[in-house]
């Protein structure tokens, strides 16, 4: 799908770490499906084995690779440890506009990141399931007032759809800061290690 | 393709990974293959690897974080929480598995035992001649305090400024001695009138209120060997692409009250360089660490050979050299004699103890002895370690040595706690269910819930920490926890890192050996502050009723540690905490359940590499035939369906990636020259 770099002189590849927050059922892995594989299940399975997806956004004068997150369901009991969103650089919080309580909760998910989030985190305020426009309980004004008054991002979606779905990578995208200074980089993850080089006396 | 219908029906369990398994009102499965109550590293290994495995898990904790006592506390839930006594607030569920009896668990599970001593914030802070303070005209010092007539004269040198003559500028400020009579009046008075306080106080306001937020406390703090069973589970489960490292910097020993924080020798370079022992003491020591390598060489290579049907991989003996600690296996150093390895090997046969052996038969010195016992081989407990418990812990740092950085272990960033919610993060993503702020309330049996329990969870295993069903005996060990936040540095230079492991041995301040961490920003477990701000970590473990006084051993050894600064540092203690929990024994009442497995908490090492030992053993027991950590092909195969071809192409697009950025930085280099 995207480009590859080195075509362009200045695409450069930028990683960042992206997670999904949101009460259950509000449709965080159908965006990430639909995001990452343009495809949509009406009763999506839950995600065995996917620790993160990646998915990349080409934009005008950057690549933009995004490592996404999915919670594997611990937020349902609300569980989710805080290790999951450490170090994230955007995420997206995700409410369902036909739910009103999830819309207090994605509220109560965009306070825990402030608190305890990097401090430079960008967020998205998704208002999933726009296709469902009859049974709408959460207005997009007031939604959009809320995200206004906190400065993060908002826009209604459908993963049913693909409305905005897209957009909405791409507004968080751009949003990033790509030529931050990357700090440095002493710490490293422990890999597997390569079978040592044999060419002993 | 696995014909699902074709299986025994003890493996055909991963249909929980199916939406069509049973389930209730709430979203939880009517049986589960495992309940795991408490969400400390051993359990969470474990319910890692069993997830893995294919089995339905359930993982409860009664807390509201992660960890039980291998936690990463923030530095208010410490201070407001814990140190208030917590409250726990759930729901109860009681478990049933098809025996006879009943058995409550404790409320607090895990944290059964678990106790704040003291918890103080230094608040001390004084201003006089000589301090240097804040002032709303920039920092100064404080030059003279002296009374004039009715008034306290106070003349502030102004360092931010500079006058034409070079000089700094100072002010004069009168104080009426009416208002200001006594010692504490003129603090409030200099600090609410006049804006002016030390910067000490302000630094300290800095670090723990405004900045607080940045301190991740572990409960219990723990490295990894660079290389063995934890690493080897850590990529083995995935869960090493949740965490990152640094390297620990440096291996320190304080042997007594007089004397100073004194590198210890591990490697070869290390041994030459030492100012810890003497000439011959260097030589003695090259020999054995030399003995004790070839040894653990030897012992790895039989190990292999037993087991060579499921190994495909045999490395030959040349292959293990290399792979082992390069700074001393190096192969122009020549193999000790066989004879030696034979020796060794027959004081083990014959049951020696480490001490003995290293006296008798290696003549190091006392001084030596102690270093290779307890810094080299890290011995613990309370009894002496036999040759072959030596040896083998030994030999684990050795081998460790030289993979990454200077020493043998590894620092996770954001402090060790993190370990236990990454795996349970991958616990999840195999799907396992999470459920903290619940209490588990008894195991029952024999099918018979009580009335007022509010609900019934069916399992085939069961795994409880031991602190939540045995009751403690006065008899058994408690683990004493100090902690200090303290400004400034006290090992190397002022930009030096502080991420040491301190080992203190038994007999230098009290009976018990202690063993102590420093950490620091740079391993993002304190707030990037400019003043610089560390933590002090110690950890004794302590018989009950011996009459000693841990409390005070620890703040003593702490003493020691801060003023063992380098030269022009001034490590200031600002926040200390200290709190035990106790290291339960096995009580029968739990023995001879079926399918009921305790956690055992060990006693806390430098590393954490006992949680997977044990976890590695529960593991065994609930899955006889599974290979721990590993993906097991039921798994795999609806991996692979869910995900498709998703994650092949991935990791072809990963390589791709990391190649690109490989060429890339080398184009531009060379397009610029």
């Amino acid at each position: 799908m995207a480009n590859h770099p080195g075509s362009a002189a200045n695409a450069r590849v930028h990683h960042f770490k992206l997670v999904l927050l949101g009460d259950t059922a509000v449709g965080k892995s159908c965006l990430v499906v639909r995001f990452v594989r343009d495809e949509f299940f009406e009763f999506q399975e839950p995600t065995i084995g996917a620790a993160f997806l990646t998915q990349t956004v080409q934009l005008d004068d950057a690549t933009v690779k995004f490592e996404i997150w999915d919670t594997a369901g611990q937020e349902r009991y609300r569980s989710l440890a805080p290790m999951y969103y450490r170090g994230a650089s955007a995420a997206i919080v995700v409410y369902d506009i036909t739910n009103p309580d999830s819309f207090t909760g994605a509220k109560s998910w965009v306070k825990e990141l402030q608190r305890r989030g990097d401090p430079n985190v960008v967020i998205a305020l998704a208002g999933n399931k726009a296709d469902l426009e009859t049974r709408r309980a959460v207005e997009f004004e007031e939604a959009n007032a809320y995200a206004q008054e906190n400065g993060i991002l908002h826009l209604e979606t459908s993963a049913k759809n693909a409305n905005n779905v897209k957009s909405l990578f791409i507004e968080i995208a751009k949003t990033l800061p790509k030529n931050a200074p990357q700090p440095e980089k002493e710490a490293f993850p422990i890999l597997q290690q390569q079978q040592e080089t044999r060419n002993c006396c | 393709m696995v014909d699902q219908t074709a299986l025994p029906k003890t493996s055909g369990a991963s249909r929980h990974l199916d939406n069509d398994a049973p389930r209730d009102e709430e979203g939880l499965l009517l049986e589960y293959d495992a309940i795991i109550c408490g969400t400390g590293l051993t359990q969470s290994i474990l319910a890692s690897a069993l997830a893995r495995h294919g089995k339905s898990v359930l993982h409860c904790d009664t807390s509201d974080y992660y960890g039980e006592l291998d936690a990463v506390w923030t530095l208010p839930y410490l201070q407001e929480k814990l140190g208030k006594g917590h409250e726990l607030k759930g729901k109860m569920v009681t478990v049933r598995t098809d025996d006879s009896t009943c058995i409550p668990l404790s409320p607090k599970g895990g944290l059964q035992s678990f106790q704040i001593h003291s918890l103080e914030r230094r608040n001390d802070f004084t201003v006089e001649q000589g301090t240097a303070v804040v002032t709303p005209y920039g920092n100064g010092t404080i030059i003279s305090i002296s009374p004039r007539g009715l008034f306290l004269d106070l003349l502030v040198s102004l360092d931010t400024w500079k006058l034409a003559n070079g000089k700094n500028p100072s002010v004069h400020i009168s104080i009426p001695q009416s208002a200001a009579s006594t010692g504490a009046a003129f603090q409030k008075y200099l600090k609410e009138k006049l804006g002016i306080v030390s910067i000490d106080e302000r630094d300290a306001h800095l670090i723990l209120d405004e900045r607080s937020r940045g301190f991740a406390v572990d409960a219990t703090p723990g490295l990894l060997y660079a290389s063995g069973a934890s690493v080897e589970g850590l990529l083995k489960s995935g869960v090493a692409d949740y965490l990152e490292f640094k390297s620990l910097e440096g291996l320190l020993w304080l042997e007594n009250s007089d004397s100073c924080l004194e590198p210890v020798p591990c490697s070869k370079n290390d041994v030459f360089a030492s100012k810890l022992l003497s000439p011959m003491d260097k030589r003695r020591l090259m020999k054995f660490l030399q003995l004790a390598l070839d040894y653990g060489t030897a012992h790895a290579l039989a190990e292999e050979e037993a087991s060579a049907e499921n190994n495909k991989q045999v490395l030959s003996l040349n292959e293990r050299y290399l792979n082992q600690g390069r700074s001393l296996a190096r192969p122009q150093n020549k193999a000790v004699l066989a004879d030696d390895i034979r020796a060794l090997q027959e004081f083990i046969q014959a049951d020696m103890k480490f001490h003995e052996y290293l006296e008798s038969k290696q003549r190091l010195s006392p001084k030596l002895c102690r270093i290779v016992r307890h810094a080299l081989a890290l011995e613990s407990g309370n009894g002496d370690w036999s040759l072959r418990q030596g040896m083998t812990s030994l030999c684990q740092h050795m081998q460790a040595l030289g993979r990454f950085g200077t020493t043998a272990f590894l620092v996770p960033m954001y402090g060790s706690g993190e370990l236990p919610q990454a795996f349970c993060r991958s616990a999840a993503v195999y799907g396992a269910t999470y459920l903290l702020r619940l209490k588990a309330a008894a195991i029952a049996t024999d099918g018979e819930a009580s009335a007022a329990m509010v609900k019934e969870v069916m399992c085939r295993h069961m795994v409880v920490p031991q602190d939540s069903v045995a009751t403690l005996e006065s008899k058994s060990r408690r683990v004493w926890r100090y902690l200090c936040i303290f400004r400034g540095k006290v090992v190397g230079s002022s930009r030096s890192p502080q991420r040491h492991a301190i080992i203190v041995p038994p007999g230098a301040f009290g009976p018990d050996a202690v063993r102590g961490v420093l950490l620091d920003e740079g391993v993002n477990v304190t707030p990037h502050v400019p003043c610089g701000c560390t933590i002090l970590h110690l950890t004794m473990a302590v018989e009950n009723d011996t009459g000693i006084d841990p409390q005070d051993i620890l703040r003593r050894v702490s003493l020691s540690v801060l003023s063992s600064k380098y030269e022009g540092s001034n490590a200031i203690r600002i926040f200390q905490v200290t709190f035990s929990y106790a290291l339960p024994e096995a009580s029968n009442q739990t023995k001879n359940v079926q399918n009921l497995h305790c956690v055992q908490r060990s006693e806390p090492g430098l590393s954490a590499d006992s949680s997977f030992e044990q976890a590695r053993e529960i593991f065994a027991a609930i899955c006889p035939d599974g290979n721990f950590l590993a993906i097991s092909e039921q798994v795999d195969t609806v991996v692979k369906e869910r995900l498709g071809e998703q994650i092949e192409e991935d990791a072809d697009g990963l390589v791709l990636d990391s190649a690109m950025d490989i060429i890339e930085p080398k184009t531009r280099e060379s397009s610029a020259t």
